[in-house]
């Protein structure tokens, strides 16, 4: 009896054994190098519900975007996210309401992120309040799950200027405010923190916190277990 | 979809009309260019590549599209020149160009990103930024409205400060305007203040440096 090989259990017989059982020593190996499958070419970037796994590599045949993706998020709450190697930046990945941390009195808009190829993850849209007057002054709020990895900052933390207004459909109004959307990888005195909105010196009627050009690289942070 | 297409020869006993030598070579081509295809031998790309098929050269990682190699998409290459909005302000009196820093733009076509720098100036004596909406909106040149944010507006911080003051304590006030985008003969900018700005002796500045959206 020869041996298989380590990898593709390949049968290689001994160099005493006949070769005249062609299907032992030549036709079952090639049946497993035709079971091999190569690269993936999709026209839709699969999502979580369809099994992606990170690191999977796919071809996108989309015209817009023609390129590999690497999965760096596949999350049952954030869903799966991809970033390019060819092309500059990714489609939009609009995060699921799974994403949300259900504060009260909030409520998530449509946020989406961007990968580009570059390493970076960019943020738009927006979360709403819901609660009567304005935002509560200085508070800071859980907005989003604790981010999946894949989405974190490369450093430990990092904060963004945002902007609010009133009433977004019917401008001008006078309103508006600003906070910060606070991002943190997760430390030992606060381990899983993340995606935090912060407010300040609120006196108007704002509704919408914007999370427009918030953008960073991609790394793992200090991540707790 | 497999990757390698071999042939599969019959199981004994031999049929005399399959000449088994040579779908074995045959699959030993098969095989060959296969492990030349993952491989990547030198000098270059393969010869025969597959849709989605990679290689990498010696410091970028190439697709294969059906019709060309697609290298990764340099940042860098897209941006175009800066464009001074000059005559931008023309009817928003009092608004006026910074003279130190004009408002400009410049887009990048492989990202599809424009991006703002430069500052606007309250040209009035003594006229700060008060706590409303200021319309930037241009007359008759401005951004063009191929450059408009991918949904229609953008809300994006950017800084005021006093700049035309030499008085190094003129120079604290700070604060987050808005910088709305919309869909129009130009991308309309618009500007909100919060708080009442010290008025400055010739006319205060706002800055956007560095405020960027996708189109």
């Amino acid at each position: 009896m020869g041996d298989l090989t380590p990898n593709y259990n390949l049968y290689e017989p001994l160099p005493s054994e006949s070769m005249a059982d062609v299907k032992r020593n030549v036709n079952d190996n090639f049946k497993i190098m035709v079971g091999l499958t190569k690269h993936t070419n999709v026209a839709t970037l699969p999502t979580f519900a369809d099994g992606a796994n990170v690191g999977q590599t796919v071809y996108l045949t989309d015209s817009d975007y023609q390129s590999v993706f690497v999965c760096v998020v596949s999350d049952p709450d954030f869903g799966a996210m991809w970033r390019p190697i060819q092309v500059p930046k990714s489609p939009f990945f609009i995060l699921p309401p799974t994403a949300f941390n259900t504060p009260a009195n909030w409520r998530q808009g449509v946020l989406k992120v961007l990968y580009d190829n570059q390493g970076q993850i960019w943020f738009k849209g927006s979360f709403e309040w819901l609660g009567s007057g304005a935002f509560p002054d200085g508070a800071a709020i859980q907005i989003l799950k604790r981010f999946p990895k894949g989405m974190r900052p490369s450093f430990s933390k990092c904060l963004f200027p945002t902007v609010t207004d009133p009433q977004p459909e019917t401008r001008p109004s006078q309103d508006f405010n600003g906070g910060w959307f606070f991002v943190v990888s997760g430390t030992a005195d606060s381990p899983g923190l993340n995606a935090v909105l912060c407010f300040r010196s609120s006196t108007g009627n704002e509704k919408f916190m914007y999370m427009d050009n918030v953008f960073y690289a991609v790394g793992e942070g200090f991540v707790s277990a | 979809m497999t990757f390698l297409n071999l042939n599969i020869m019959p199981d004994p006993p031999l049929d005399p009309l399959v000449n088994v030598v040579t779908q074995l070579n045959n699959n030993w081509d098969v095989i060959d260019l296969g492990f030349q295809k993952m491989q990547n031998q030198p000098p270059g790309p393969p010869a025969s590549p597959d849709i989605g098929q990679q290689y990498s050269g010696a410091d970028t990682n190439a697709v294969w599209t059906g019709s060309t190699w697609r290298t990764p998409v340099s940042w860098n290459d897209g941006w175009s020149v800066w464009t001074t909005l000059s005559g931008y302000f023309q009817g928003l009196a009092p608004f006026v160009n910074d003279p130190g820093s004009p408002l400009q733009y410049r887009n990048n076509a492989n990202i599809r990103q424009v991006e703002l720098r430069g500052a606007v100036r309250n040209g009035a004596v003594g006229n700060p930024f008060d706590n409303q909406t200021y319309s930037l909106s241009p007359m008759t040149v401005g951004i063009p409205t191929a450059f408009t944010p991918a949904d229609g507006k953008t809300f994006l911080p950017a800084e005021f400060t006093l700049l035309t003051s030499s008085n190094p304590a003129d120079f604290s006030c700070s604060a987050l305007i808005i910088a709305e985008l919309r869909a129009g003969a130009h991308v309309g900018l618009r500007i909100k203040h919060n708080g009442a700005s010290n008025p400055g002796s010739t006319g205060n500045s706002m800055f956007f440096d560095n405020v960027r959206w996708f189109y």
